[in-house]
């Protein structure tokens, strides 16, 4: 089966990085993380077994031990989002302000593309291991994207989330088909 | 198109990365609880994985292109058919001449048991759709393609609430192909993103006999 998309443009645009945050075991700012990097600072520790692991064998890990609470969002708003929003909300967050982009006086339409495989995995996992039974259920959740992206607050509430009011899609690559791409 | 050419935007919405992988991390993490670590496959991650079904296609089929993974929710088909057309008209690889969209879709998400495994016999149906680039907006480039897709943006984006419905999306789709194609009655169907941007297939002039292929 074929079909056709209208090109709308025939000069492709310049892509360029305009901000930049990371959160990340080597620290919650850019410039924390680079100098730990390249100081060959790793960030992989051991940890007690009680502290994060499940099982024995998970002695080692490479912890995020505090993620930072982003400039407009209540700390106690961003403290009820599950560690997942928090970590991909927080560098989010201060990305856009590293870009100098004025949201208060309207500014540019902003997208987001989240790179993540294995958010349902990983969210079914923690809820099973906590004693619930999301990953039996006849449901599908809404994905990240969405849970971030600006949906409306409870009656009373202020906006808990950050309003993206651009695309807002998760995409994940697979590496194997890329190292095919590349040796071809 | 041409082997040489053939760059793949392989789009496995949501459902692939769901309902497989609902269904096996189920049965992992029963498995998992009853048995310890061993009985957990290696396979999991990359197998089950939203990337896995795009890359899997896209080395069976020896292709040379991007390839991706998308959506994993609700809205997957949507934002599927949004992401197929961004590779082919709005940036990335600028030899990326076409792109496959690859949409899967249970019927019913399926119930499980306490074990894991499905209680009936659930059925997940899948939709390759080519996609390739008019050369010009208006004219059609000269191709006489039998559907055409196109994107309308929303000045004001406001995001809504996910699509809740468990079925009928990608059948739908199926069905608006094929009748567009036809050049039947239906000659418009649209879907739109939750945050607002309205995708819509349309049919073209001298249609084209579409063969639809369906596998439970």
């Amino acid at each position: 089966m074929s079909g056709c998309v209208q090109r709308h443009r025939e000069d492709r645009e310049p892509v360029v990085i305009t901000g930049r945050a990371a959160v990340s075991p080597l620290g919650t700012d850019v410039g924390t993380m680079l100098d730990r990097l390249f100081a060959g600072t790793s960030g992989v520790r051991a940890i007690a077994v009680d502290e994060r692991a499940r099982t024995a064998a998970e002695q080692f890990a490479a912890p995020v031990e505090t993620i930072p609470t982003p400039a407009g969002i209540e700390p106690d708003v961003f403290a009820g989002l599950d560690r997942l929003e928090q970590i991909c909300l927080a560098p989010l967050v201060a990305a856009v302000a590293d870009a100098g982009l004025d949201r208060s006086a309207g500014g540019p339409r902003i997208g987001l593309v989240l790179g993540l495989g294995a958010e349902q995995l990983k969210a079914w996992e923690l809820d099973y291991l906590a004693g619930g039974g999301r990953v039996f259920e006849s449901r599908r959740d809404a994905t990240l994207v969405h849970r971030l992206a600006g949906q409306p607050p409870p009656a009373g509430r202020a906006a808990t989330r950050w309003p993206w009011d651009g695309p807002g899609s998760r995409w994940a690559g697979s590496m194997p088909a890329w190292q095919e791409a590349a040796t071809s | 198109v041409p082997a040489g050419r053939l760059l793949l935007g392989a789009t496995p919405l949501g459902q692939p990365a769901d309902a497989s992988g609902r269904l096996a991390a189920a049965r992992t993490l029963t498995q998992l609880s009853a048995g310890g670590a061993v009985t957990v496959s290696p396979h999991i991650v990359p197998q089950c994985s939203l990337h896995s079904v795009a890359g899997a296609v896209s080395v069976a089929l020896g292709m040379h292109g991007p390839h991706l993974g998308v959506g994993g929710g609700p809205d997957a088909l949507a934002e599927g058919l949004f992401a197929a057309t961004t590779l082919v008209t709005g940036g990335g690889d600028p030899a990326c001449t076409a792109a496959w969209l690859v949409a899967t879709d249970w019927d019913e998400e399926p119930a499980l048991d306490a074990d894991g495994e499905a209680r009936e016999d659930p059925v997940c149906r899948a939709l390759a759709v080519l996609l390739e680039p008019l050369d010009t907006p208006d004219d059609g480039g000269g191709k006489l393609a039998p559907l055409s897709l196109s994107v309308r943006t929303p000045r004001i984006v406001v995001h809504g609430e996910p699509a809740h419905e468990t079925s009928g999306g990608l059948v739908a789709f199926a069905r608006a192909v094929a009748m567009c194609a036809e050049g039947g009655a239906l000659a418009t169907w649209t879907v739109t993103c939750p945050w607002g941007a309205e995708i819509r297939l349309s049919g073209r002039q001298r249609p084209a006999p579409v063969r639809l292929r369906e596998a439970a």
